[in-house]
């Protein structure tokens, strides 16, 4: 018999998860350590927390689902990384650690060597992914500009092109953007993504644009990406099915800050903050209950000058404390950090 | 693409035969060449003769037509002021004005696109606040009092610049920068709203993010999105160049048609006045036509799109 | 640096107040001005005085307070000229953009609404007669009809109505399309009570929005125009005309053109900046 968790008919056992799960085997190689990072927003209505002590590890190979509704610092922590975030934003503290370097000491020059380089990035709207007056060509060429002769860079973009599964791929190299379909275009930024064989791949809501039909096509082609390539991800969404089909762990945000982290398998199975409970009670499954579960309240970034568990407003089993204090981060279980009082009481 | 060209060429022709239309009745209902061309003490029967000569004496319709036809052959009949055909009097006069054109125009492109990607550049700088301020000034600015402020600091003070007349290059620079000192604000405006457009788009994020250099983002990935509008407005200020040309040449006693219209609206020689508006209405149209097939060159959503929208 | 940080800050809103108030003051000025011209000159601004002629502003040597801004070449106050020169700007830039914006609009909601074939008929003339610089046309009439006040508004309105069609009819466009409109319809009413009551009013914003940016333009063009003589006629004083007759004293009496220069500078910055400030206002996307 296998155990394992349903979920809106994606079956996955416990044996599904991989082994590197693991933290203290040698095999697992971290490569990516974000610690205490924190991102502020200086604007006319005050200090806006967009990232708030947030910690995570990523170990080649993985798949990280950073999940959270809009406006919870997901694609800020993704920028942290890269150290693109925009003004009036600034990063005011903690590391990012990528193979041992903290990628903040580094200056913009040596930054540029990493990005699209070892960490690349897909983003969410893949028509404006692509600038539309050159071709698809050109500007997968641009990722590897290392390579001097044309004819070299030619045939590596062909390559990649084909690896994303883009039939006619000489051709389609000379094509624009607004040539070809949603999906298309994500895929061709997928390629554009790990043609240079990053370390990692960073996607922010790469599905979220695309029809539900192409959605899972390009989440299977990610995740045969990443078995085949060792190419650790990080996957930013919104959406638990997502996580469901490809992420081995996860991060639950929430304005700005990290509610809950465990693995893929042990949040589908038992989720103890919650935040996490609502967000996998709120969508709706066929067979389930009659009423739609929504989260009462609005998402988004908190000024600095809010106190306690960022969460407490909207949350279903307040308590007096939540309003006054942090929760700090407890592990539940094994590899399962949670922040939440409740979880204190219990 | 070609059904567009088609319909751009059509309107054009339209337009110049609008131009023809309005000031064949203007001319012939208002004016009254005869009196003008003749002597005090001419004769009844000299005015006859003149006007058979002329055509004057057939019916409209008929006079419109041949006025047309004449004009097709580039004949914009007599100049009675200047006692030559007006066409020829016109062409003379045109190198002075296309000097001052061109020259305006490099000014205004050189220090506008300067100005405003020098704005966007460096955000929140003094930098910025000089370029936009400068561009206000030149919008707001009454130009010809400008361009006398002008001389009277360089010519009449400083005693730098020759304060009027066609002549080296060191007489050009006034004038030039006067003509285009509107053209200069609006282009500067322009590059700097399209650049912060283009510039806060997904793909330029995604540029960065892909490790590209600050200076390719920049000049390949954003100006050349930014630069189709601001070819257009080039375009369309070159003409209204040909407008503000009528009070810098005054300004400057520059020997350019600009001036000639005035002379000639005041010495009410009719035949001038036709044929240089028609040229000049020949000339802009001309020059939007030349701009909107450009678009197609540069912007290839344009020319691979199978019907304009 | 500071300096020039400062004469940014007076073009922007005051701390405290969300308006640019300098320019609003300014503007405010120029029409009380305008308005109540006759009362507040010093002189005559026609009176000829011989005995006085070409004499500086008051801060200069030879200057007198009694005539803070000079004398012309003919003894005349600019200071009185200069004021009666702001009342004709103001007639002829309201006169001018009322007409225009009158005639435009109708053009350009009828052409909007109705759609083909009148849309294209019209929108063929107004691309017609944008394709002529809009000076020289005026040259062209005015030369015909010989200057005055009449022709220089009629003139100007009709360089400037294509503009407030185009707007009107881009505007129009978008407004028919919606809801409440095609409810009028179902409900029977007429397209011209349709085109009165529910489309026009949702044009008035951005109107409005081209006609504070429309104001200082007209205001410089009927300025060039009496520039080049071309304007209203003598003796009535007008700033381009002041300008035209101070060129031949550049050297010896720079007042006579920097004067009215300055004034007709700051009433253009002003209007400038409130319509760039009321466009922000009211709509920051507004294509214009």
């Amino acid at each position: 018999m296998r155990t394992g968790v349903k979920y809106i008919g994606v079956f996955m056992a416990e044996s599904d998860v991989p082994s590197i799960m693991n933290q203290n085997t040698a095999l697992s190689e971290v490569c990516l350590e974000v610690k205490n990072l924190k991102v502020l927003f200086h604007t006319p209505r005050g200090i806006l927390r967009a990232v708030d002590d947030v910690s995570f590890t990523l170990s080649r190979g993985e798949i990280l689902g950073l999940v959270g509704e809009s406006g919870c610092g997901k694609t800020m922590t993704a920028l942290s990384i890269m150290n693109l975030i925009p003004f009036p934003g600034k990063i005011s503290g903690g590391k990012v650690l990528f193979m041992d370097k903290n990628l903040l000491d580094l200056t913009q020059d040596e930054m540029r060597l990493i990005r699209g380089q070892r960490i690349s990035m897909v983003l969410q709207d893949p028509l404006g992914s692509f600038n539309p007056v050159y071709s698809i060509g050109n500007q997968l060429s641009e990722v590897v500009r290392k390579e001097k002769a044309r004819k070299e860079r030619y045939g590596k973009v062909v390559h990649a092109l084909k690896q994303v599964r883009i039939s006619n791929a000489e051709d389609r190299f000379h094509s624009y953007s607004f040539e070809l379909s949603g999906g298309m275009n994500q895929r061709c930024a997928i390629a554009m993504a790990l043609l240079p064989a990053p370390e990692i791949i960073i996607a922010d809501e790469p599905t979220t644009a695309l029809d539900v039909t192409i959605q899972l096509q390009v989440l299977a082609l990610l995740k045969e990406l990443n078995k085949s390539g060792r190419t650790a991800m990080i996957i930013i969404t919104h959406d638990f099915g997502v996580v469901a089909v490809i992420c081995t762990k996860v991060v639950v945000m929430y304005s700005g800050r990290i509610m809950e982290s465990a693995s893929t398998f042990t949040i589908l199975k038992s989720p103890a903050h919650p935040y996490t409970k609502s967000l996998l009670a709120s969508i709706p499954r066929i067979g389930g209950s009659k009423e739609l579960h929504a989260i009462p309240g609005q998402p988004g970034a908190s000024l600095d000058s809010v106190q306690g568990c960022l969460f407490a407003s909207r949350c279903e089993s307040v308590s007096p404390i939540c309003r006054e204090q942090t929760p700090p981060m407890k592990e539940v279980e094994k590899n399962h950090w949670v922040s939440c009082w409740k979880i204190e009481s219990d | 693409m070609k059904r567009y060209v088609l319909s751009r060429i059509a309107q054009g022709l339209f337009t110049i035969w609008a131009v023809t239309a309005v000031l064949f009745c203007l001319t012939r209902i208002f004016g009254d060449p005869i009196s003008l061309m003749l002597p005090l003490e001419a004769t009844e029967q000299d005015r006859k003769n003149l006007t058979r000569q002329l055509n004057l004496d057939k019916p409209i319709p008929v006079q419109y037509l041949s006025y047309i036809n004449d004009v097709a052959h580039g004949n914009f009949g007599l100049s009675y002021s200047f006692r030559q055909p007006a066409a020829e009097v016109i062409l003379k006069r045109i190198p002075a004005t296309v000097e001052l054109a061109c020259g305006a125009m490099i000014f205004s492109i050189l220090i506008g696109i300067t100005a405003g990607m020098l704005s966007v550049l460096r955000p929140r700088t003094w930098i910025e606040r000089i370029s936009m301020g400068l561009a206000l000034f030149g919008q707001a600015a009454p130009f010809f009092w400008v361009g006398l402020m002008l001389i009277m600091l360089f010519s009449v003070y400083l005693r730098l610049l020759p304060s009027s007349g066609r002549g080296g290059l060191v007489n050009l620079i006034l004038p030039s920068i006067t003509l285009g000192m509107w053209s200069t604000a609006a282009i500067a405006r322009l590059t700097r709203s399209r650049m912060r457009d283009v510039l806060s788009k997904e793909y330029i994020k995604l540029a960065r993010l892909k490790g590209l250099r600050e200076s390719i983002i920049i000049w390949k990935h954003a100006f050349r999105n930014a630069t189709i509008p601001i070819i257009t407005l080039i375009g369309l200020e070159l003409g209204s160049m040909l407008g503000g040309a009528v009070v810098t040449e005054t300004v400057f006693a520059w020997p350019g048609i600009g001036r000639l219209v005035i002379e000639a609206v005041l010495l009410r020689d009719y035949a001038l006045v036709s044929g240089i508006t028609i040229f000049v209405s020949f000339i802009f149209v001309g020059l939007n036509l030349v701009i909107d097939l450009t678009y197609g060159i540069i912007d290839p959503r344009v020319a691979l799109s199978k019907h304009r929208v | 640096m500071t300096l020039i940080r400062k004469l940014g800050e007076w073009s922007k809103p005051i701390r405290g107040k969300d308006y640019p108030t300098i320019p609003f003051l300014i503007l405010l000025v120029f029409v009380v001005t305008g308005i109540l011209a006759p009362l507040l000159v010093l002189h005559s601004p026609t009176q000829v005085s011989l005995g006085k002629m070409l004499k500086p502003p008051f801060f200069q040597k030879g200057g007198d307070l009694k005539y803070p801004l000079g004398t012309d070449q003919l003894g005349r106050d600019i200071f009185s000229r200069i004021i009666l020169g702001a009342r004709v700007s103001m007639i002829v830039a309201i006169t001018a953009i009322l007409l225009a914006g009158t005639v435009g609009v109708a053009v350009g909601l009828f052409a909007g609404y109705i759609g083909r074939p009148a849309d294209d008929i019209l929108m063929r003339l107004t691309d017609a007669q944008l394709s002529v610089p809009m000076i020289l046309l005026a040259i062209v009439v005015i030369g015909i009809f010989s200057p005055s006040l009449l022709n220089v508004v009629v003139v100007i309105g009709i360089t400037s109505w294509p503009r407030y069609a185009r707007l009107a009819r881009s505007e129009a466009i978008n407004v028919k399309q919606e809801d409440f409109v095609v409810y009028a319809k179902v409900a029977g009413a007429s397209p011209l009570r349709i085109m009165w009551k529910h489309i026009l009013p949702n044009l008035l914003p951005s109107i409005i929005v081209l006609v504070t940016l429309d104001i200082p333009r007209v205001i410089l063009f009927e300025s060039a125009l009496s520039f080049l003589g071309l304007g209203v006629p003598p003796p009535t004083p007008s700033w381009g005309g002041m300008i035209a007759e101070g060129r031949s004293y550049l050297a010896r009496a720079w007042w006579l053109t920097v004067m009215p220069g300055i004034y007709l500078l700051l009433i253009s910055l002003s209007a400038n900046l409130s319509g760039d400030w009321l466009r922000d206002k009211l709509d920051p996307s507004l294509q214009m």
